[in-house]
């Protein structure tokens, strides 16, 4: 009987997928008598890029938070889209992380996004309360509401990494200018047959991120298609740039270096942050990038070679006039907001709460039970020393910026907003973590020593955080004209064409509404100094 | 028993066609399609003047001309190659490994042609510095990015579509050769005269699917091998709707991008058909 | 062929071009596997990757202790066979209908070949099949990586051809016996169709195994990612799927990884293509000459 036996199959196996799809879902029952305000309740939550590590410390947090995790995540490079996708089509979830530069303003007069005044309890939501409560943060109501909760990076945590078992082996310090950067690398490459300069060309958040101090040394900019390079000078006059002199500089030199071969000329297809194919087996002699992620590469090259060695290096011509720190902690970079199609906007918030307070910042960067750091838990003093003197001394005077601390285990610290007034005092008195061991061992690469060194890419001025209507019209275009251009320049093959290949860059971007960008950011500048 | 078939037609091929409405809208979902705003040829009109929908749409139409002009005459070349080769063994084992490829997806495929061309690791490079020629970095190259892509579809999938042709070649009839060389015919001329008029019909269906189809193809291919500065060259349509996908709020303006795709699809498929009527060979339609 | 000739110049030309082929084709593989199967300190330590030194299986024994990637797989089997079950069983009734169809000259039946044909050139495109699947609630689930693709339509017609090519007698006598419509279809036509069934089920087989298209377009949830899907964040958005916290990353190599990956990936094709070579070739033939 054949053909019964098959249609059991069939049945048998449409049950069973039905099972593993629908066993995980959501379950939603009434609140059990145990004071616990979310009981049964199941957070679904979309976060960017979530690898199984960081998966399982997230559902590590459950026992704290009183309600389970149903943990969403996409790909980097379709992280936009999927988002975008899921607020237009009005997608169940309770909370989405989502990059800054997405529409949504539009989706919160549109009624997409739940607005969150009703909702947020200074009692409850301390940290929350405080940084919407922010100076700066009144920029981004819409129709005088809170529609979503700030995430960034402290500061700057990426800088330059040399190899040091070069530079000793040359006989270099420290390099203090691009003439001399030049140099060590041609040597390198000479005598060591490495690239000067390991470079990737990430399609989606920051393309050319290892050539960063390269721009930032020539006062160049604008190459992260999310941030805003303006620049303001003496005079309060507001220019972009990407179409400054210092950024043609850096193209310039980026192509002496293509045509010298002292960087790896495939760049254009090594879509991730840094091209780990030339870093892990120590092919390379330099990049830009997190120095936290040179102690995993660390650990690879002494399996090549023991001596070999990567190590942190001050930012070239940080004292210069024209030095322009680029990374502006990324400006607001993402933000997490709350779907109006949600049912748990409560869960949502205490979540939030949660994961940016000092236990839960602990938590994620602790990293996984048992794993990352013993199964017992944090004794009194935790996993981490605390750096308490905040980064006044390392950030100098920058008080205003609206560089909040985010969800992922790169953000080293939190903001202790419940000890202090107002959110910019609380700022002020950042907290970092530094692993105890790492000090006992006196790991130069350290997350003090890091984001000491990596200060000066830090930036920020008064019109780096505001996003303005005219941006979403322009952006993509604008980023696609660099993405064009500027990899143009750097593969010439000839120097002498880059000043044409320039020109012809300027003007379509001004036309493509480059200067209709500028000029809004100008107006905008007059009305708030 | 038709009606299962029919329903799933219905239920997964046609209803999702009626979604084109949206291409008209001002969508908002939570209004559903009934009540979004109509805005008639608003989305199309945006679409027309972004520059980078005009060079994806060029770029779908070259790349799949360039399609028809290499990838579809390439099978039939080497399948009448193949049946000129005389030892079984040697025919057997090149067939075998021509078809693997095709089983790889792009993903992988990428993953080796990025290797294989890579500008300072590659084994291509690698000639070419031996033969003293500068390096040519493949997949940066606007000149070469073409070539990049048909040239490695066409090996991927060389073997595998000329099964088709292989297997109409072994059906001909035999005494059709005898007589011709009987009749004083050497191997070109039965090449020419005998064998490929036999698979005429064979040849024509598979032009007319051939460029049915070739117009939806080629996104995986694209969507894993380029990179931003072989946009202009490389683009199509279909890798321009998903990267697009990011900042547009509105969906019935990438909806308006897949229609016009698959109205283009379909317009070569009916052209096509056409054609290949016109020249006296069988057809679909 | 049957003709003897003197071997010439042009048997020097095939060789040649042929020859060009298989290296091209095999030396990337070759490479692939060199990669996948070195120890982590050889990998390190030679760029080309061409002469094999040092084999070791740590790379995959990682791999494979990923739960993650053991779950993608579980998945993708799992669609695998639900797809090509589904499909086989689908196509093959609409097949066997269309040519009943066919054969009583049932009225209409020209219109529904052209529109079942016509679904071969024209779809709607993504946004559209996006909204239809949140209505109906598929969007996130694994019903939303074998629906749409169940039943298709090319391979509708080399199933329908190759069945009108058997013998009506077959139907007849069967029908005499007193079997309906389900019976004759699976009972007589099946097993007498191995060729080109075996064909369509390698067609299915490989395209729902390498599917990432639809995984990453409807599927927001890690635990229902297919082994395409992780494949290809892994390949093609260099996402390291074991990372660990804070920098220390072990001893595993990206690349070492992804080749792994590739190869853990191509396995199970490979284990099929043997036993199912026989067939399709001609079933292929069978059913498309036909038309």
């Amino acid at each position: 009987m054949r053909k019964e036996r098959f249609l059991v199959l069939f049945i048998v196996l449409l049950v069973a997928l039905s099972f593993s799809v629908f066993a995980g879902g959501a379950e939603e029952e009434a609140a059990a008598d145990t004071g616990n305000p979310f009981e049964g309740v199941t957070l679904k939550t979309f976060l960017i890029a979530v690898d199984e590590d960081m998966e399982t410390t997230l559902h590590s947090l459950e026992g704290e938070l009183g309600f389970k995790l149903d943990i969403l995540t996409s790909s980097w490079d379709q992280w936009s889209q999927k988002v975008n996708m899921m607020v237009a089509t009005g997608v169940d979830v309770d909370l989405i992380n989502c990059e800054e530069s997405l529409p949504w303003r539009e989706w919160a007069q549109d009624g997409l996004i739940k607005e969150l005044d009703s909702y947020i309890d200074p009692a409850k939501h301390p940290y929350i309360n405080s940084i919407t409560s922010a100076g700066l943060y009144g920029g981004f109501k819409e129709n005088g509401n809170r529609y979503f909760l700030p995430n960034a990076h402290q500061g700057s945590d990426q800088g330059m990494v040399v190899r040091e078992d070069i530079m000793n082996a040359l006989g270099v310090d420290e390099i203090k200018t691009m003439d001399e950067y030049y140099d060590v690398m041609k040597m390198a490459k000479d005598e060591f047959g490495v690239y000067g300069l390991a470079l990737s060309l990430e399609d989606g958040l920051m393309k050319l991120q290892s050539a960063t101090h390269i721009f930032a040394a020539f006062g160049g900019g604008g190459f992260i298609p999310q941030a805003r390079s303006f620049y303001i000078d003496a005079n309060g006059t507001v220019s972009d740039k990407s179409i400054s002199s210092g950024t043609k500089d850096a193209l310039t030199f980026i192509n002496k270096l293509y045509r010298n071969n002292l960087i790896n000329k495939d760049y254009t297809t090594i879509r991730s942050g840094l091209p780990t194919t030339y870093l892990e087996p120590g092919q390379a002699f330099s990049f830009f990038g997190p120095p936290i992620s040179a102690n995993g590469y660390n650990s690879k090259l002494a399996m090549v070679n023991p001596e070999w060695k990567y190590a942190i290096h001050p930012a070239i011509g940080a004292e210069k006039e024209d030095f322009y720190p680029i990374t502006n902690g990324f400006n607001m970079w993402t933000i997490s907001f709350i779907p109006e199609t949600s049912k748990n906007p409560e869960a949502a918030l205490a979540f939030f709460e949660y994961i940016t307070s000092r236990e839960g910042r602990e938590r994620i960067v602790a990293g996984v039970p048992g794993v990352t750091y013993p199964a017992e838990g944090f004794s009194e003093d935790g996993v981490y020393e605390q750096f308490p003197e905040g980064l006044k001394s390392v950030y100098g005077n920058e008080t205003a910026s609206l560089r909040w601390y985010g969800i992922g285990q790169t953000v080293y610290g939190y903001i202790p907003a419940d000890e202090y007034a107002t959110y910019e005092e609380a700022y002020k008195n950042k907290v970092i973590f530094m692993k105890k061991e790492d000090v006992a061992a006196g790991n130069p690469l350290n997350v003090r020593n890091i984001i000491d060194v990596c200060a000066p890419y830090s930036g920020y001025n008064d019109i780096s955080e505001v996003p303005l209507p005219v941006e979403s019209e322009v952006r993509s275009n604008l980023n696609n004209i660099k993405g064009e251009y500027w990899n143009k320049i750097i593969m010439a093959n000839d120097p002498a064409d880059i000043g044409a290949i320039w020109d012809t860059y300027v003007a379509e971007w001004k036309e493509v509404g480059g200067d209709k960008y500028v000029a809004a950011y100008q107006d905008f500048y007059n009305t708030i100094k | 028993m038709i009606g299962i078939v029919i329903l799933w037609y219905v239920v997964f091929a046609y209803i999702p066609m009626f979604g084109l409405i949206v291409s008209f809208q001002k969508f908002n979902f939570s209004k559903g399609y009934f009540k979004s705003e109509f805005i008639g040829l608003t989305n199309f009109k945006l679409l027309f003047s972004d520059k980078y929908f005009r060079q994806a749409l060029k770029n779908t139409f070259v790349i799949s001309g360039l399609r028809i002009l290499f990838q579809f005459p390439a099978p039939i070349i080497f399948a009448l190659i193949l049946n000129e080769i005389r030892s079984k063994k040697y025919r057997s084992v090149v067939q075998t490994v021509t078809y693997i490829p095709h089983f790889f997806s792009w993903i992988i495929m990428s993953g080796l042609v990025m290797m294989i061309l890579s500008p300072d690791r590659g084994l291509v490079n690698l000639l070419l510095e031996k033969m003293g020629q500068p390096q040519i970095h493949f997949l940066s190259s606007v000149k070469w990015f073409r070539t990049v892509i048909v040239t490695t579809d066409l090996l991927k999938e060389i073997g595998w579509n000329s099964i088709i042709f292989i297997a109409a070649i072994a059906g001909i009839n035999h005494t059709l050769y005898e007589s011709a060389t009987i009749d004083g015919a050497n191997r070109r001329q039965l090449l020419w005269h005998v064998t490929i008029p036999s698979i005429a019909p064979v040849i024509s269906i598979m032009f007319i699917l051939y460029v049915g189809n070739v117009f939806g193809q080629g996104f995986d291919q694209l969507f894993n091998l380029y990179n931003p500065v072989v946009f202009e060259k490389g683009d199509i349509l279909a890798t321009y709707i998903i990267r697009t996908l990011r900042e547009q709020p509105n969906l019935g303006v990438q909806a308006a991008a897949g229609f016009i795709n698959s109205l283009i699809c379909l317009a070569f498929l009916l052209f096509s058909n056409w054609l290949v009527r016109r020249s006296g060979q069988e057809s679909i339609y | 062929m049957m003709i003897k000739q003197k071997a010439g110049i042009s048997d020097v030309f095939i060789v040649i071009i042929t020859g060009i082929l298989l290296i091209v084709t095999i030396i990337p593989i070759w490479q692939m596997l060199v990669i996948a199967f070195s120890s982590p300190d050889h990998y390190s330590a030679d760029p080309y990757h061409f002469v094999p030194r040092g084999f070791s299986l740590a790379i995959f024994a990682e791999l494979l202790s990923s739960t993650r990637i053991l779950r993608s797989i579980s998945i993708s089997v799992l669609v695998v066979c639900v797809g090509w079950f589904g499909g086989i069983v689908l196509t093959g009734m609409g097949a066997y209908a269309l040519n009943k169809l066919n054969k009583y000259r049932i009225p209409g039946r020209k219109i529904l070949f052209k529109m079942i044909i016509f679904t071969m050139f024209f779809n709607g495109g993504i946004i559209p099949m996006f909204l239809w699947f949140r209505n109906i609630q598929i969007t996130d689930t694994l019903f939303s990586l074998f629906l749409p693709t169940l039943i298709n339509t090319f391979y509708l017609f080399l199933m329908k051809n190759y069945f009108s090519s058997i013998p009506e007698a077959l139907e007849e006598a069967a029908t005499i016996d007193g079997y309906n419509h389900f019976q004759i279809l699976f009972k007589i036509i099946f097993p007498i169709s191995k060729p080109v069934i075996a064909a369509v089920s390698l067609f299915l087989i490989v395209q729902y195994w390498n599917d990432y298209y639809f995984a990453m377009l409807f599927l927001n949830d890690t635990k229902l990612y297919p082994l395409g899907l992780i494949l290809r964040n892994a390949v093609i958005d260099r996402q390291m799927i074991v990372q660990t916290v804070i920098g220390d990353q072990g001893q595993l190599s990206s690349e070492q990884y992804n080749m792994a990956l590739v190869i853990v990936s191509l396995v199970p094709i490979f284990m099929i293509y043997p036993f199912i070579q026989k067939y399709f070739v001609t079933g292929i033939m069978v059913g498309a000459i036909k038309e």
